[in-house]
């Protein structure tokens, strides 16, 4: 089951998106989180991230094969190996739920940390919840 | 050395050219990052004695090892330079994300250098460095030329440091915003920018900071967390942010009222303290990773300032252009703190500065060719937000305040300067100095001048258990909090979440070992504020500061408190010059407050 979130909760702090990439990568870089919470003005922005949707659209674009939805854990999962890198499922995407890697050179979307979200764990105001 | 990058881009904004500076790992492990770095570079980088607002001076901006991670509070700037209000040492600190994108993009901190030809803005993304035209951003306010610069970078989000019209037309309370509601304020930080013709930083990173240990960092980040469920403060911050400060203030007797000539404003109950300010809150906003989210975003429901909303207005922005003007209208005092951020001058020093010319003007001392038909009287908030703007652009009257208290009541004269509210220059904050000694000394011996973040003593003389005008212990306990901060700042951390939850130097060492990979003691660090504290100190008797400088304006030492629990209240000038005996005793400075030649030695500071 995926990420949800009370979005009249969030104060727009980042933490989710800070400590996905720390999760992922050994390192503090927000431009390579799973989670992105957007910089608005005045009134801070919830994060964007991936539904994991019964009827993803971000499959669906995907000609390759790449992403899949896996009905056991119930998530969708991605396969680097796969990708052509035609980021169709980014524009698909009606959530702004999937991002790419600049360094990598990945599609980057949330995986669930595996089944423990470090966002949760990290939300002081309990916005996020799985 | 993992935490810190160890790198510096040193820009050159006359003749267009930069490079990357490597640092020594022994200026990090005697310095930490921030506040701390900044005192010994702008000491080696800056000739004595050269103009702040010429072409000679610096401005670093700055981060800490800590700049980036999930460590609560690790979201800071600071931005070290010589000030041109004191001519001493100055660092003026603010949120906003070019604070982690700095880091991001690889480097610990920037050194601008020199004049651009020409009004400019440095783009930064990663190893690009560009100095660009900015013809076009010239005379917008900060909240245009963010705008602005966010479509300039294309498309990808870019962290910004700017400068509004206060800023380009140098005026002595000026500051650099960051993200609209945020701002290096204090100190005139932003006429150093404006007079080197830079009118914005924008920058870009996309490499990340590496710690040693992140797994290690990120359990006391969510051992820290718990703490801050339980913390009575924090839940209070979290319900109102920094205005239910003045529930205190007032309560107490030691909030700035109708510039400074007693510290209670009765008319603010209910209005402009916590539950006041909180009934027009419609939002939270926290700081990148912040775990509190102290700031509050407000809106005004009916009247004349219908809808104007504000990141704030913060306490000592409803102290100072609130109950320090004698306005008791909270959506004016929204509609101020909105015309501050936006034309980019600092809250505390404008209110400061309205406040005195209020009094000047209720005194009989200022000529018709000055006020115009102007009615300045206290309470009188139409003028207020009228001063404002003629500030920013130095129109008429507003060319005068804009030198701020102490330039202007050396123009007006008639005895004014007895009632300028400043020390080196600098305006006070929202705390009057006579509720304690402590607070009195704190003021008096904060390098960059009348200061409430170098220390806040009301927390031990008002809140905790020293008697206020007890004289014993008490430059020993300033002393403690000052270092306390000087780590803090250094590191570079919020303070807010480290007092609050409570944090100590102690958690911080922790933090910087798992950062940096090296152990790290709490006295190690204790030892750096010392050093930290010693080299600021060496940089302001360098620029012909001394202990004459260390002292508070006359109103303080002949004014006694008016009303309320504080009543009476008024510091001796032999109390104070007994507590600066104090302070530099056990600082190891000599009588006239330069540092002995043996605390240089012990502390492996520059001989002069």
């Amino acid at each position: 089951m995926g990420l949800k979130i009370k979005r009249q909760l969030c104060v727009g702090c980042r933490a989710c998106e800070i400590v996905c990439a720390a999760r992922h990568y050994d390192e503090f870089n927000p431009k390579r989180a799973r989670i992105r919470v957007p910089f608005t003005h005045p009134l801070p922005s919830p994060p964007k991230f991936c539904f994991q949707c019964k009827k993803p659209k971000c499959v669906e674009a995907c000609s390759k094969g790449a992403l899949v939805r896996d009905e056991v854990k119930d998530i969708i999962v991605y396969n680097k190996e796969k990708c052509y890198m035609c980021f169709k499922c980014v524009e698909a995407c009606p959530f702004d739920g999937i991002f790419y890697d600049e360094l990598n050179k990945e599609i980057l979307k949330c995986d669930l940390c595996g089944g423990d979200p470090q966002c949760v764990k990290f939300c002081q105001k309990k916005a996020l919840y799985n | 050395m993992k935490g810190y990058l160890g790198k510096l881009l040193d820009i050159n904004l006359s003749n267009e050219s930069y490079r990357v500076i490597e640092l020594d790992t022994s200026f990090y492990e005697k310095y930490i990052g921030g506040r701390g770095l900044g005192a010994r570079l702008l000491y080696d980088m800056l000739p004595a004695g050269i103009d702040p607002l010429s072409h000679e001076n610096i401005m670093l901006v700055l981060t800490g090892p800590l700049t980036g991670t999930i460590v609560p509070g690790a979201g800071k700037f600071v931005v070290v330079s010589k000030s041109p209000v004191s001519g001493g040492f100055l660092d003026s600190y603010s949120s906003g994300r070019i604070a982690v994108e700095i880091k991001f993009a690889g480097y610990d901190g920037l050194i601008i250098r020199s004049k651009a030809s020409k009004p400019s803005y440095i783009f930064i993304e990663d190893e690009k460095v560009e100095i660009r035209d900015a013809s076009d951003l010239w005379g917008q306010d900060t909240f245009a030329t963010e705008e602005m610069l966010q479509q300039l970078a294309g498309g990808k989000e870019v962290g910004t440091m700017c400068i509004g019209p206060a800023g380009e037309n140098l005026v002595n309370f000026a500051s650099i915003n960051s993200d609209y509601y945020r701002q290096a304020a204090r100190g005139g930080i932003g006429a150093v920018m404006g007079s080197k013709n830079l009118k914005a930083i924008a920058v870009r990173g996309t490499k990340g900071v590496r710690c040693a240990d992140t797994e290690g960092l990120m359990e006391l980040v969510l051992k820290h967390k718990e703490m801050l469920d339980k913390s009575p403060v924090v839940q209070n911050r979290i319900k109102y942010g920094t205005p239910s400060t003045l529930d205190i203030t007032n309560e107490v007797g030691m909030l700035p009222t109708k510039n400074f000539q007693t510290g209670v404003f009765e008319k603010a109950r209910g209005v402009l303290d916590g539950e006041g300010v909180r009934s027009g809150v419609i939002q939270s906003r926290g700081c990148y990773g912040c775990m509190i989210a102290c700031s509050k975003i407000t809106k005004v429901k009916e009247g004349e300032f219908k809808d104007a909303l504000v990141e704030g207005p913060e306490y000592e922005t409803v102290g100072l252009l609130g109950s320090n003007v004698g306005v008791d209208y909270l959506p004016a005092i929204i509609q101020a703190n909105i015309l501050c951020d936006r034309l980019g001058l600092d809250t505390i020093s404008t209110g400061n500065v309205i406040g005195f010319a209020m009094e000047c003007y209720e005194r009989g001392l200022l000529p018709e060719k000055y006020t115009n038909g102007l009615q300045l009287n206290f309470g009188n908030y139409h003028a207020v937000l009228r001063l404002i703007e003629d500030i920013a652009y130095r129109r008429g009257f507003g060319d005068i305040l804009a030198r701020g208290v102490k330039g202007a009541s050396e123009a007006i004269g008639g005895g004014s300067s007895y009632f300028a509210m400043h020390v080196k220059g600098l305006e006070f904050p929202a705390y009057d100095p006579r509720i304690g000694l402590g607070t009195a000394l704190s003021y008096a011996v904060s390098p960059r001048g009348a200061c409430h973040r170098r220390a806040w003593p009301p927390s031990i003389e008002v809140l905790g258990h020293l008697e206020p005008y007890e004289i014993e212990g008490k430059a020993g306990a300033v002393k403690k909090l000052v270092d306390e901060n000087s780590v803090f700042h250094s590191m570079l951390v919020c303070d807010f979440p480290a007092k609050w939850v409570p944090l100590k130097v102690k958690d911080f060492a922790e933090y910087l070992t798992l950062a940096v990979g090296r152990r790290y003691s709490e006295k190690e660090l204790w030892e750096a504020a010392e050093r930290i504290e010693t080299q600021i100190r060496l940089f302001n008797i360098r620029e012909g500061l001394t202990r004459k400088d260390d002292t508070l304006p006359p109103r303080v030492f002949k004014d006694a408190l008016l009303e309320g629990p504080t009543k009476g209240n008024v510091v001796a000038p032999e109390q104070l010059e007994k507590l600066l005996d104090d302070y530099y005793e056990l600082r190891g400075w000599e009588k006239d407050g330069t540092p002995k030649m043996e605390t240089l030695v012990k502390l492996g500071l520059p001989n002069v």
